[in-house]
């Protein structure tokens, strides 16, 4: 009975950590509302993904590449694609320093098969290193997302998740995050000032001696920043907003219904609300925020979608 | 004089026209991603023509919404917008007007890189990079994704409306 009531507090304390939203900076709200506006990362017309630059803005001359560099780079919507990858992977890393994989390979060959199809609905659908999902070991209801497309889900939220809809706008949410890159936003924007001087001052194709170890510490850096702000802080209200809304449309567009993410923020609710009636959940309202914010999204947007059974039947062997 | 007029602007549109689609025919991009393909039709699905790897040069033929159509390697074929950009680095239009070229830059500059990620390992004792290398190796085949979307009666839906 203990064992169950605790067993609750832990479901309600767990659905907190991937419903309820961080804190947040006002400067991180404002570089976020700008990525969010857009849909990708712009700045200056400078498409970071998702498109070319027009040719006119390309091109002038031969510049030297690291005066340019230099002068060019500010913040993380400057960072390439394949650095964002390599940000991302070491954030992979230190998430599965953190969490084991879970040893179900095949829940992993499936979370793979509906994340890929999910993420090719985004408007990122092709990033460096491709798009890549781990289902954790772990009872937690939680659910990751580093730079670059490398995406963690917990087995306790793909048990918590009741159809391949739910499972689907989970993952569309994740998506999301990285398609707005607010996990890049979370880096300070002194560790990329300090790194892209570091970067423009080095003349040779390889970084040595005293040159790599700057560069390694911005880089350690940035990695913290993400855990930070991902793994303890959370996301600001805002950003979850953003995401929820950004996971709706790709859900929809990946043919799925996106109401799986107002039914599985309305269990989680239910299901912490039943447990511990007052308390964190009552101090961070953002999952009954957010149902709002879906459903309205879903009627503004005309994003009406079905549930397939076929789709639930075949969810429910893997959980 | 209206007689004059009409032969004008017409003649001005056909130049304009076709200065338009020479600057297009012109444009040259490049692969931002390890590895994609250069498919036949607009879709992800559809066959492969040719494979393209990082920093691959592509001539631009044309643009359907996220899909580019280009040449490279001696074919022609559908790439998708995400794989491609102008350069591999993003410049602002404004200081890409004071001298930033298109290709040698971008590949030349450095960045946060495998010897970085080498770099930072050797201090990370928490960093399970070997599980990132196994999480990298989940591919999904594309017959396997399209088996999934026809069991699961999956259609994208295009565009959001």
């Amino acid at each position: 009975m203990n064992g169950s009531r605790a067993g609750r507090g832990l479901l309600a304390a767990a659905a907190l950590l991937w419903a309820a939203a961080g804190c947040s900076t006002a400067a991180l709200k404002d570089v976020a509302a700008k990525t969010a506006r857009t849909g990708v990362a712009i700045k200056d017309k400078a498409v970071v993904h998702g498109g070319a630059l027009a040719s006119e803005t390309a091109a002038h001359g031969k510049a030297v590449a690291q005066t340019t560099t230099k002068a060019l780079r500010k913040g993380f919507a400057d960072l390439t694609p394949q650095e964002e990858y390599f940000i991302g992977r070491a954030v992979a890393a230190r998430v599965l320093g953190l969490y084991r994989p879970a040893d179900n390979p095949e829940a992993t060959r499936y979370l793979n098969t509906l994340g890929l199809a999910v993420a090719q609905a985004s408007s990122w659908p092709e990033t460096y290193g491709g798009w890549h999902f781990m289902l954790l070991d772990s009872d937690e209801v939680n659910a990751f997302a580093a730079p670059g497309g490398f995406i963690f889900v917990t087995r306790g939220l793909h048990q918590s998740c009741r159809t391949e809809e739910q499972l689907a706008a989970v993952i569309a949410h994740e998506v999301g995050h990285v398609t707005l890159r607010h996990g890049l936003g979370a880096i300070k924007t002194s560790r990329l000032t300090e790194a892209f001087a570091i970067i423009g001052t080095e003349a040779v194709k390889e970084f040595t001696g005293a040159n790599l170890a700057k560069i390694t510490e911005a880089f350690a850096g940035t990695i913290d920043d993400i855990i930070d702000q991902m793994v303890s802080l959370g996301y600001s209200r805002w950003q979850e907003y953003a995401a929820d809304a950004e996971g709706g449309r790709i859900a929809y567009r990946a043919g799925y219904n996106p109401a799986g993410l107002a039914e599985f923020l309305q269990s989680l609710q239910a299901r912490a609300a039943k447990a511990e009636k007052k308390g964190f959940f009552s101090t961070h309202p953002p999952a009954a925020d957010r149902l709002e914010k879906v459903e309205e999204l879903i009627v503004a947007e005309k994003l009406k979608g079905e549930t397939d059974p076929a789709r639930t039947a075949r969810f429910s062997k893997t959980r | 004089m209206r007689n004059v007029t009409k032969p004008l602007l017409i003649a001005f549109l056909v130049m304009l026209l076709g200065s338009t689609a020479a600057r297009a025919a012109q444009e040259k991009i490049f692969v931002t991603v390890k590895a994609t393909s250069i498919r036949r039709d607009r879709q992800f699905y559809a066959p492969t023509v040719a494979s393209a790897v990082f920093r691959d040069p592509l001539l631009v033929l044309a643009r359907e919404k996220d899909w580019i159509r280009v040449r490279a390697k001696g074919v022609e074929g559908w790439i998708h917008a995400s794989a491609t950009a102008a350069t591999a680095v993003s410049v602002s239009a404004k200081e890409a007007a004071v001298g930033v070229s298109e290709g040698d830059v971008a590949f030349a500059s450095k960045g946060f890189d495998a010897a970085v990620e080498r770099e930072y390992a050797k201090g990370k004792s928490q960093a399970n990079f070997a599980g990132v290398d196994r999480m990298e190796k989940l591919a999904t085949s594309e017959s396997a994704l399209a088996e999934f979307k026809r069991a699961g009666n999956l259609r994208a839906r295009g565009e959001k409306p």
